[in-house]
């Protein structure tokens, strides 16, 4: 039997700004949202927290920001994962599958993460099965229509053009085919017009597993567009909101 | 020449001289304070202080107590206490009771304090109750406390005790190039001597020296014998404050310290605390270069600032300078009694300016280093510039000059001698104007000789705001060294790290410097514009959508801060542009403009795969031809390649298929008769040296086989590590089951032989093989075999396959030649035959060996290269002229 997908949208959730020091529930999965320039009180810390790889990778960035968010984004990933598995956020060593996804080595119990980010904005989504996160932000100039008619399948760019707000439609689409993607652990490649971005339950093709996949979709402030790829059943997601003030006494 | 001249050549490395009461023992100075300043306070530790006739008496009692545990003068007592005026009284009870002391740190690590004890043969270890059998030693524990206990059982003077200035006061161990620590003996008129030379300090009995420094280090002696001999005051330290600069900064201003003595390190520390206001303080430095920078920061802060130079081996210190201007920092003139000479090979005094070894002579010379009668022969050796019978000079190992004003200018040590490309490379310049440059903290810079073929000259650099962003700095720094340096000055690299190694002397710790590799901060590569159409059609698509305006070949698109739905972006307009359309993951693989130009236009026309490659082509002597190993890529001979003489051409061969698109051939007769057609038809007539590493020495034997029937004139045929052993193919099961088992039990023995030998390697080198085992298994599970393979690498673990079918296919026939066979010194598997690595039987005219440096897998890695291309050069010499 194929694996699916199942596609819903959720609108704008709560975000809230609880610690993170209740742990890792199961059955949930935490999606913590943050802004570079919110955060730059913290870049020191998150800095002094990478290991050699990732502060090569830091300093190979040819622009400020991309090495300001890379920093904080990793630092504070580390953070919240030091605080769910209880060690020390700069002894936590990551694994790369062979498309580059991070993972983590073996861990006390099960923990998952992915990341992404757009304009200054990222997300972190952390949970106790595999998943795939993506962020974009909804730029209105953005010209989607040689990607859609090249990427996308017939019925998507029919959905795209019939919608009120083609751009954010795209977007919608674009962030469930990406987080599937990442879900699965194969990234970007040319299965992306098979990728199931419309609404319900839909098969996946047959060279993949047979994993029955949900995806939610969720607005991140006004302007982003978020979507979160986990196995079915259905979680419980708590979105959080990150602020320096009350990330810093984690560190 | 004119006399005057003569005379102040002459004069250049000469120290005052002056006579002092040589036979008096270094104590009898400090008793004689302790008369002149009874109540003067001698010792300060915390909020406890000691006059000095409590000194006095307290150390003599404790010196009786000694005595009383058996010492009689001339033997040797280990000292090991944690810092605090009893550790100073315990050291002076020592010297008191007849004995010489070995300063042992209770931070040393305790098998290297146990061997002092053993080498020093120390009869007593005079320690605190908390370190109680804390070392192995057959030395007697006498404890602090118990001595302190009795105090009054014993008279407060100074027992009778026959010392005199030949007497031992310390052997102290410092490390040794055979990784034991050599101890090195002291007398009391060598450190009499230095403490009287001090008097350029002017040190009074009014004055307080803040003392910091571990016993285990020698500079030690100046901060406690200098204060106790004047009738000064000595404040002293715990560990923990002696590394913490604001604290040593309160004391320096709220005891009103007046002399203060500190490697460079600490004074940096200082510094680096916060330390703003000038002090009225005589500072003195030591144990490693003063650097211009600091330097700079220290000549407003202090009232004097000396610098001072000196082995243990001479006695702390053998030069003084009153530094007064960076521009002038040298290691100044020897102190009192002391002598430098700079000497070339042959011993001549180099008074010209040329440099030279430094060598120490005169009172400074300590009696030398304690059970190494060989090294003292080689480092003590007789002073033939002042003829005085049985006088030593002792050679640093340093390299100096002199300047013409006499001063010496210590250039590091012969062995770390920094040459780059030629030239001599002075460090401390870099290190000074880097420093002063924006948001650089601290500054090191030395050669690496591990980061590729070359040495690289890295700078490290601490920052002092570590999110102001370094890329951007970078053009600064060096445009700031290009305008005060030759250019071959500036630094390859810059690496940014968190904090600089230092020793426990407080030294910098230039071995354990971190690889810098992953700290360097990459230029935005240096731009280079795009030579094709393609590439000019990719940077456009690139900056047309990552709004960058100028982007290079070797621009990185995720270093630029691309994303996956730009990356899709960018592929679709490719598309659109070129009409090939390549799998969105391209991008990712080929992520500079230069990778995807050529992924875009590879096809069958555009680029050749000869099996041929011209590694080095010029020359005019006999090509060498060497075949490919497992590895495949011929580009692993390039170092080799480079070291051979300028005129000696080299080729490499390559597996066919690499270019994905022909078919990897399988046969080994094959695959060397399209070898031989392409060397045939670059090279028709000869002569030809064959050679081939690792399998690839088989096909350049079949090689040699076919020119040899083709009449080829072959002269040479040379196997870099290559093991041969026939093919089992066409054996009987039976002797294949019995040869198999036979084989696999001894290389499990031999894998144990070398585990014995060199774990490391040996884990390495099986975790090499287990893994490209597994790649191959995965591949043909992945692929199975009718799989097309994509792509410019996609054919290597086919071809690997296809050339290991080929060899299992092919019967090896003897031939009629000779065989030249590299063999890796160090072997990292087992094979039937080491002596000629199975080669025996199939060369009828017999098998050169020749040992190479390395093992199997990095015979072609520096420094293996350069030995094993003159053994190579030399053969090929032989083999072209006959």
């Amino acid at each position: 039997m194929p694996g699916s997908v199942n596609c819903s949208f959720i609108g704008q959730p709560g975000w809230g700004q609880l610690p993170a020091s209740e742990g890792l529930n199961k059955y949930t999965i935490y999606i913590w949202r943050g802004a570079t320039a919110n955060l730059h009180p913290l870049y020191y810390a998150c800095f002094a927290l990478l290991d050699p790889q990732e502060r090569a990778r830091a300093l190979r960035y040819h622009q400020l920001q991309d090495k300001q968010r890379y920093v904080i984004q990793h630092g504070i990933l580390r953070v919240l994962l030091g605080s769910y598995l209880n060690v020390p956020a700069q002894d936590i060593t990551f694994t790369y599958n062979q498309n580059k996804k991070p993972g983590l080595t073996v861990t006390a119990k099960p923990c998952f993460f992915n990341i992404s980010h757009s304009a200054g904005e990222f997300l972190i989504a952390i949970g106790d099965t595999e998943l795939g996160v993506d962020i974009e932000r909804i730029n209105p100039d953005f010209a989607y229509a040689d990607i859609a008619s090249n990427y996308f399948s017939a019925d998507e760019v029919v959905f795209i053009n019939g919608s009120h707000n083609p751009t954010e439609a795209f977007f919608l689409l674009w962030t469930r085919k990406e987080a599937l993607l990442k879900a699965c652990g194969t990234g970007i490649d040319d299965n992306l017009p098979a990728m199931p971005g419309l609404d319900g339950p839909r098969e996946l093709p047959a060279d993949y597993p047979d994993t029955n996949w949900l995806t939610e979709s969720f607005y991140t402030g006004n302007d982003f567009m978020g979507s979160i790829t986990y196995p079915s059943p259905q979680k419980k997601i708590v979105f959080r909101q990150i602020d320096a003030d009350w990330i810093a006494p984690l560190f | 020449m004119a006399d005057q001249e003569h005379s102040s050549l002459l004069n250049k490395g000469m120290g005052p001289v002056q006579d002092y009461p040589k036979d008096i023992p270094v104590y009898a100075f400090i008793a004689e304070k302790a008369k002149q300043f009874p109540d003067k306070i001698a010792l300060k530790f915390e909020d406890r202080q000691f006059n000095y006739r409590r000194l006095d008496e307290t150390s003599n009692r404790m010196a009786r107590a000694l005595i009383a545990e058996g010492i009689q003068t001339g033997d040797v007592i280990g000292i090991s206490m944690d810092r605090s005026p009893e550790m100073i009284m315990a050291i002076l009870a020592i010297i008191k009771s007849g004995a010489a002391y070995i300063p042992l740190d209770p931070d040393y690590p305790t098998d290297r304090v146990e061997f002092m004890l053993e080498d020093g043969q120390a009869k007593i270890l005079f320690t605190e109750k908390k370190y109680q059998g804390h070392y192995k030693t057959s030395s007697k524990e006498v404890y602090i406390e118990d001595v302190l206990a009795r105090l009054n059982d014993f008279e407060p003077t100074q027992p009778e005790t026959g010392v005199t200035g030949e007497s031992l006061i310390y052997i102290l161990y410092t490390s040794g190039s055979t990784g034991k620590p050599k101890g090195v003996q002291i007398r009391h008129r060598n450190l009499l001597n230095l403490e009287i030379g001090m008097a350029h300090l002017k040190m009074t009995s009014d004055d307080v020296l803040l003392g910091i420094t571990t016993i285990s280090f020698d500079i030690f002696g100046v901060e406690m014998y200098l204060p106790l001999m004047t009738g000064a005051t000595l404040i002293i330290t715990d560990t923990l404050t002696a590394k913490d600069g604001r604290a040593l900064l309160d004391i320096l201003k709220a005891e009103d310290v007046t002399f203060f003595q500190a490697t460079p390190y600490t004074w940096r520390m200082l510094v680096e605390a916060g330390w703003k206001e000038p002090l009225p303080i005589k500072g003195i430095t030591g144990g490693e270069p003063l650097t211009k920078d600091l330097a700079a920061k220290l000549l407003p802060l202090v009232k004097e600032l000396w610098n001072q130079y000196g082995p243990t081996e001479t006695t702390i210190y053998s030069t003084i300078k009153h530094v007064t201007s960076i521009d002038d920092i040298t290691i100044g003139t020897p102190v009192l009694n002391n002598q430098v000479y700079i000497v070339d090979e042959e011993m001549n005094n180099l008074t010209n300016g040329e440099v030279g070894e430094i060598l120490i002579g005169g009172d400074g010379v300590g009696i030398g280093y304690l059970n190494r009668p060989e090294l003292n022969a080689e480092k003590f050796i007789e002073d033939k510039f002042t003829g005085i019978p049985g006088a030593k000079l002792y050679r640093t190992g340093d390299l100096g000059k002199f300047n013409d004003d006499g001063d010496i200018a210590c250039l590091g040590r012969i062995d770390h001698q920094v040459k780059l490309r030629g030239y001599r490379i002075e460090l401390e310049e870099i290190e000074y104007i880097l420093s002063r440059q924006a948001n650089v903290k601290t500054v090191v810079v030395m050669p690496r000789t591990d980061m590729g073929p070359d040495m690289r000259l890295v700078a490290y650099l601490v920052l002092e705001d570590i999110t102001d962003d370094p890329i951007t700095r970078l053009e600064g720094w060096k445009q700031a060294l290009i305008d005060e340096l030759p250019e071959y000055m500036v630094p390859d690299d810059f690496a940014i790290i968190d904090a600089i190694p230092i020793t426990p002397n407080g030294k910098v710790d230039r071995k354990a410097m971190p690889n810098p590799t992953p700290f360097i901060i990459r230029n935005r590569n240096e731009y280079v514009a795009p030579r094709t159409e393609i590439e000019k059609l990719v940077a456009d698509v690139w900056s047309e959508y990552m709004d960058i305006e100028q982007i290079g070949v070797f621009d990185n698109f995720f270093e630029l801060g691309g994303r996956s739905l730009l990356a899709v972006k960018i592929m679709a307009r490719l598309e659109q542009e070129t009409g090939k359309r390549l799998p969105l993951a391209t991008l990712f693989e080929y992520s500079t403009v230069e990778k995807l130009a050529m992924r875009l236009q590879v096809d069958s026309k555009s680029i050749t795969w000869e099996s041929l490659v011209p590694i080095k082509p010029k020359g005019d002597k006999m090509p060498i031809y060497i075949v490919h190993g497992a590895g495949l890529n011929v580009l692993l001979f390039n170092a080799l390649a480079m070291n051979l003489d300028d005129n000696q051409p080299v080729y490499g061969l390559q597996a066919k298929g690499l270019n994905g698109i022909d078919k990897p051939l399988d046969d080994m007769e094959e695959i060397a008769a399209n070898y031989v057609a392409e060397i045939v038809a670059k090279n028709p007539d000869g002569p030809y040296a064959l050679a081939g590493y690792s399998l690839g020495g088989i096909i350049a034997y079949e090689m040699a086989r076919q020119m040899k029937d083709a009449g080829k004139d072959v002269r040479m045929v040379a196997m870099f590590d290559t093991f041969i052993k026939q093919t089992t193919k066409f054996d009987s099961a039976i002797k294949i089951a019995f040869n198999k088992i036979r084989f696999v039990m001894m290389q499990i023995l031999y894998s144990f032989v070398l585990l014995a030998e060199d774990p490391k390697r040996a884990i390495e080198y099986k975790w090499l093989q287990l893994k490209r085992r597994i790649i191959r298994l995965y591949w043909r599970i992945v692929h199975g075999k009718e799989q097309k393979q994509e792509g410019f690498f996609g054919y290597s673990n086919q071809i690997d396959e296809e050339n290991q079918r080929a060899m299992d296919n092919y019967f090896v026939k003897p031939v009629d030649i000779a065989i030249d066979l590299f063999r890796a010194k160090k072997r990292t598997f087992y094979m039937d035959d080491f002596k000629t690595m199975g080669w025996k039987p199939f060369a009828k005219r017999g098998v050169n060996v020749h040992d190479i440096p390395g093992e199997h897998n990095t015979i072609f890695a520096p420094p293996n290269d350069k030995e094993f291309a003159v053994v190579l050069q030399a053969c090929l010499d032989k083999a072209g002229s006959k």
